[in-house]
């Protein structure tokens, strides 16, 4: 999953037309949850791209899902976790957001859609864009990380960043938001150790091991977030 | 009488899903088109719009595994 292939409806613009004001949005948490599903919803039904790209980040947080907010512990457990909790609509288990972890959100209006197809466009802008940057990532699952999945975004056999997809009918197309957490810099460790503590907290056996993900910044010199965007962004628009 | 049913080609690999969220309850009128719910397959969710308006009826609980094909809920 090295080459990124966006389908380009004929009825539709490729990308953007422009970037608009700042490459990365920031905001306090949750409010980058927030800005993400409102651009979810207006793109799902009026916009006429083919994709969007979104670069945002949010200041330190817990993000987890509906299913572990049902779980009758759910309160007790936010209100003991040091880190804020959100919750967001898509799948997997918690993670953790802070002002080094970059968000990247690719929306896709697509024929149809399985979930290779759902991955393949963030796994590849990703994957292309940290190769620019010198850095030879690959896809693939890490059970021992937290909220582990296929589409894993991995680094010397670590963790760097996780992916989920959320694929709704949009009319006759289908539409898809992926969504990646890139860990560029900032204490891996102690988001781990948040999100393990969390998940004990809902009365889950959660045990990650020390070191089981990583950040670009423990690989390369002079990195941050805004060098990251930039380098995925430049491969977005070659496509 | 329509089913709700987790169309085929939702997902194309042979995997168990489960309803993550209703947004209706039970009993409740809802629009054709309407997003009733989201399936959690692995680390994606898809969600489900109805097929026709009327009054729901829901099948098949949250967090139980569903597989493509089934039907989870009518609309009546």
């Amino acid at each position: 999953m090295t080459t990124a292939s966006l389908p380009v409806e004929a009825s539709l613009h490729p990308h953007r037309p422009a970037d608009q004001g700042r490459l990365i949005a920031s905001f306090p948490a949750p409010e980058g949850i927030a800005f993400e599903e409102a651009h979810f919803q207006q793109f799902r039904t009026g916009s006429d791209m083919a994709s969007e790209l979104h670069f945002w980040t949010q200041s330190r947080c817990l993000v987890t899902t509906p299913a572990f907010a049902r779980r009758r512990e759910f309160k007790r457990a936010s209100a003991h976790s040091p880190w804020p909790v959100a919750v967001r609509r898509s799948g997997g288990a918690t993670i953790f957001h802070e002002p080094g972890v970059l968000c990247v959100t690719l929306f896709e209006q697509l024929v149809s859609a399985n979930i290779e197809r759902a991955y393949s466009g963030i796994c590849s802008l990703i994957v292309n864009g940290l190769r620019e940057l010198g850095v030879q990532a690959e896809v693939g699952p890490l059970p021992s990380a937290p909220c582990d999945g296929r589409f894993n975004i991995l680094l010397d056999g670590r963790k760097l960043a996780g992916t989920a997809a959320r694929i709704s009918p949009a009319g006759n197309r289908v539409v898809v938001m992926a969504h990646a957490a890139l860990l560029v810099e900032g204490d891996c460790r102690a988001g781990v150790e948040a999100v393990a503590a969390f998940e004990n907290a809902l009365g889950l056996d959660a045990a990650y091991p020390s070191g089981c993900m990583t950040t670009l910044a423990e690989h390369v010199d002079r990195i941050d977030v805004v060098s990251v965007a930039a380098a995925i962004r430049k491969i977005y628009r070659q496509l | 009488m329509s089913n709700v049913i987790i169309p085929a080609n939702l997902w194309e690999e042979d995997l168990e899903g489960a309803v993550s969220i209703w947004f209706f309850e039970e009993g409740d009128n809802v629009s054709e088109g309407d997003t009733l719910c989201e399936i959690m397959v692995e680390k994606s969710t898809f969600e489900v719009e109805a097929p026709a308006a009327g009054v729901l009826r829901i099948l098949v609980q949250v967090e139980v595994p569903v597989k493509k094909g089934d039907a989870i809920a009518h609309i009546g």
